[in-house]
């Protein structure tokens, strides 16, 4: 069984103090109605916590989140939405500008716990090491069943790391410490 | 309750001084002699609006966005009418005010805002407290009003209702003074 069905579902702090479940291919409403909250949480946080030392990260990322979600260009930037309202939460709960990067395998199960050597050979990944949540660290192989996908300019449906763009370079955080900002660099709006 | 006690205080306070400042404008446009020249004869008329647009939004103020307005009408009143006593028909100075609350004084210096996920950006006066704040990607120290009880920056209040929040106080348009004398208080 892959280990991705033990983890729990959504719930408040989904993704932020511990992984959780997530569609390998989410539909745009999926992503919305779990992606909605969690920036609701982030904007109702960030006023009361100026003092914090994560405040300028979670700042950034609620910024950026916000950002891609009135505009998505893809499905990806909602997904990318979701990981930056969870690193924004994270840097204020942990008090730290350099919050935990997301799982690589599905950025949607939320924090990493630790890092995963690749093994598969079916699945040809682009790292030899990649942060893994805790139930994909576990797992004793890359499967699809763990593996966010996303369709490539063909239609095709593939592993997001194999459709060339910003999300499968950067893994959405778990290969760009400063995601928030490198991400606001790219919307070019500051 | 305490919140709002301390916010009755201000208001008050505020309240008097508007008072106190409007008595002193007009005291000093009663004294001015009519300038020769029609330039300067028409910043003193200038000067004229703003005292009784003021006078207006000090009648009608129901909260602290009205009466830091009334502020920033005697200011303009106060540079037009020493315009046209300078007998130099100059361009009135202008609002120099911070634009997220009027009544942090002046001092105020330029500063591009963009609110967190918004991509429009603003240009406004602010003072060093509220540049300091946005440099820092913090919230600026908005002057509020109450909608709905909750406290809203006077800028986020829907522009029909608010002639503070379709102007900026006078930093987008320079026709607060008219905008008032025709139209405030709201319908």
């Amino acid at each position: 069984m892959a280990a991705v069905l033990v983890l729990p579902a959504w719930g408040k702090h989904a993704g932020v103090s511990h992984a959780v479940r997530a569609p390998t291919e989410p539909t745009e409403r999926w992503l919305r109605r779990h992606g909605d909250p969690q920036l609701r949480a982030l904007a109702g946080a960030l006023p009361s916590e100026a003092d914090n030392p994560g405040y300028r990260r979670a700042a950034d990322a609620y910024d950026a989140a916000a950002l891609l979600a009135d505009r998505p260009q893809e499905l990806l930037d909602l997904v990318a939405s979701i990981v930056l309202s969870r690193d924004g939460l994270m840097a204020i709960a942990k008090r730290t500008s350099r919050p935990r990067p997301p799982c690589f395998l599905n950025p949607l199960h939320g924090c990493s716990s630790g890092i995963r050597r690749w093994r598969s050979v079916l699945i040809h990944c682009p790292h030899a090491d990649v942060p893994a949540c805790s139930g994909c660290a576990s797992a004793s192989y890359e499967s699809d069943r763990l593996i966010l996908r996303a369709l490539d300019y063909e239609g095709r449906s593939r592993p997001y790391f194999h459709i060339a763009g910003y999300w499968a370079r950067t893994g959405f955080g778990a290969f760009e410490p400063d995601l928030p900002q490198r991400v606001l660099e790219r919307l070019k709006v500051d | 309750m305490a919140l709002g006690l301390a916010r009755q205080a201000r208001e008050q306070t505020a309240r008097e001084e508007a008072q106190r400042q409007l008595l002193k404008l007009g005291k000093l446009l009663e004294n001015s002699a009519v300038p020769l020249a029609a330039a300067d004869q028409s910043l003193l008329s200038r000067a004229l609006d703003a005292y009784e647009a003021a006078a207006k939004v000090l009648d009608h103020a129901h909260d602290l966005a009205d009466i830091a307005g009334v502020f920033v009408l005697i200011r303009m009143g106060r540079d037009a009418a020493a315009a046209a006593e300078s007998g130099r028909a100059q361009k009135p100075a202008t609002i120099d005010l911070c634009f997220f609350d009027p009544l942090h004084g002046i001092s105020a210096r330029h500063v591009r805002w963009r609110p967190l996920g918004q991509r429009e950006a603003l240009v406004v006066r602010a003072c060093a407290e509220c540049a300091d704040r946005i440099r820092q990607r913090r919230q600026p120290d908005a002057l509020t009003c109450q909608i709905h009880g909750h406290d809203v920056p006077y800028y986020e209040v829907d522009p029909r209702h608010s002639v503070w929040a379709a102007t900026g106080y006078g930093q987008f348009t320079d026709d607060l003074i008219e905008r008032v004398l025709t139209g405030f208080p709201p319908a």
